[in-house]
C-alpha cells in the first residue's frame, strides 16, 4: 500500500511562490505525495491528463486565492483554478475515494467568487504560511504522523534555505517548473524523514 | 446559512517515502545524489539527521535503479 497523493490545484505566480512551497511542506507532514498539473506538460491532451491526475488522487487541495484578475492586459480573470476544483468535486460526488478541500485568503471573498459552494467551509489562510499551516493542521490528520505548525515552519524554512540552489541546479527561477517541483518535494521528503527517524527513535 | 462544518481527514496509509518520490518522478541516480549533498548541507542541518538523510539516499537509489 502507497501513501494517498493529493491533487495540488493552485495559481503558478511568483507572489504565491511562498505558499506553494508551504502547501508542497505542509502536505508532505502528513505523508502525502503532492502532485500538481505543472508536472504534465504543455504538449497532448492537457485536460484529460489533469483528470487521470485528479482520479490518481484521495484528496485534492483548491486554492481560490487569486481567483482574480490578470495584472497584465488583457485583464481576465483566472479560470483554470475553478475549473479544476469544478471537476475534482464532480468526482468526488460519485467517488467515496476523493475529498476536495477548498482554501481561500477570506472566506467573504469565496463567497462572493463561488456563490455556488455557499454552505461549504473554506480553509482561510489570510495569504500567511503560518495560517496555512494551521488550517492544513484543521483540515486533516494523520494516523502514523503526528505534525505540529512549529515542525512545518521548521522544515519549510530548510527548504527555502535550499531553494536557491534547487533553482541554480535547474537553470530556472520560478518552482513552478516540473524539475524544481520534483526536486523541492524530494528535498521537504527527506528532511520531513530525518525528523520522523528521530521521532521514533526518542520514543521509551 | 449555516456553514457545512466536516470532520478532518484522516491520512490512511503509510507515510511517504524518499523511494517512492524517486520511483513516482523517475529520478536518476545522479540526481538523488545531487538533492541528498545539497539537503544534507542544509544549514543548522544536525549531523545525526544528516546521516538518516545519507542512508536513506541509498535505499532510494536502489528504488531508482
Amino acid at each position: 500500500m502507497s501513501a494517498p497523493a493529493v491533487f495540488l490545484n493552485a495559481p503558478y505566480d511568483k507572489e504565491f511562490e511562498p505558499l506553494f512551497l508551504a502547501y508542497i511542506v505542509g502536505v508532505l507532514g502528513f505523508g502525502l505525495i503532492p502532485r500538481a498539473a505543472l508536472e504534465i506538460g504543455g504538449t497532448g491532451n492537457r485536460i484529460d491528463r489533469i483528470v487521470g491526475m485528479i482520479k490518481g488522487c484521495g484528496l485534492s487541495i483548491h486554492d481560490l486565492s487569486r481567483v482574480e484578475l490578470s495584472s497584465r492586459p488583457p485583464h481576465l480573470p483566472r479560470f483554470n483554478m475553478p475549473f479544476e476544483l469544478g471537476m475534482a468535486y464532480f468526482y468526488s460526488l460519485s467517488s467515496t475515494s476523493h475529498e476536495c478541500f477548498i482554501f481561500d485568503c477570506d472566506d467573504r471573498q469565496f463567497e462572493k467568487s463561488l456563490s455556488d459552494l455557499k454552505g461549504v467551509d473554506p480553509y482561510s489562510h489570510g495569504s500567511d504560511v503560518g495560517r496555512l499551516f494551521s488550517q492544513l493542521l484543521r483540515a486533516m490528520t494523520a494516523q502514523e504522523l503526528k505534525p505540529t505548525s512549529h515542525q512545518m515552519t521548521a522544515v519549510y524554512m530548510q527548504v527555502k534555505d535550499r531553494l536557491p540552489g534547487l533553482l541554480s541546479d535547474s537553470g530556472s527561477d520560478s518552482i513552478f517548473h516540473a524539475r524544481v517541483f520534483e526536486d523541492v518535494v524530494f528535498a521537504a521528503t527527506s528532511l520531513w524523514t530525518a525528523r520522523q527517524v528521530k521521532s521514533r527513535s526518542n520514543q521509551p | 446559512m449555516e456553514k457545512k462544518k466536516r470532520k478532518p481527514y484522516v491520512v490512511p496509509g503509510p507515510p511517504v517515502t524518499s523511494e517512492e518520490i524517486v520511483r513516482i518522478f523517475k529520478l536518476s541516480p545522479e540526481r538523488v545524489a545531487r538533492l541528498t549533498a545539497l539537503v544534507e548541507s542544509t544549514p543548522g542541518l544536525h549531523d545525526s539527521s544528516a546521516k538518516i538523510i545519507r542512508d536513506h539516499k541509498l535505499k532510494a537509489l536502489c528504488a531508482g535503479s
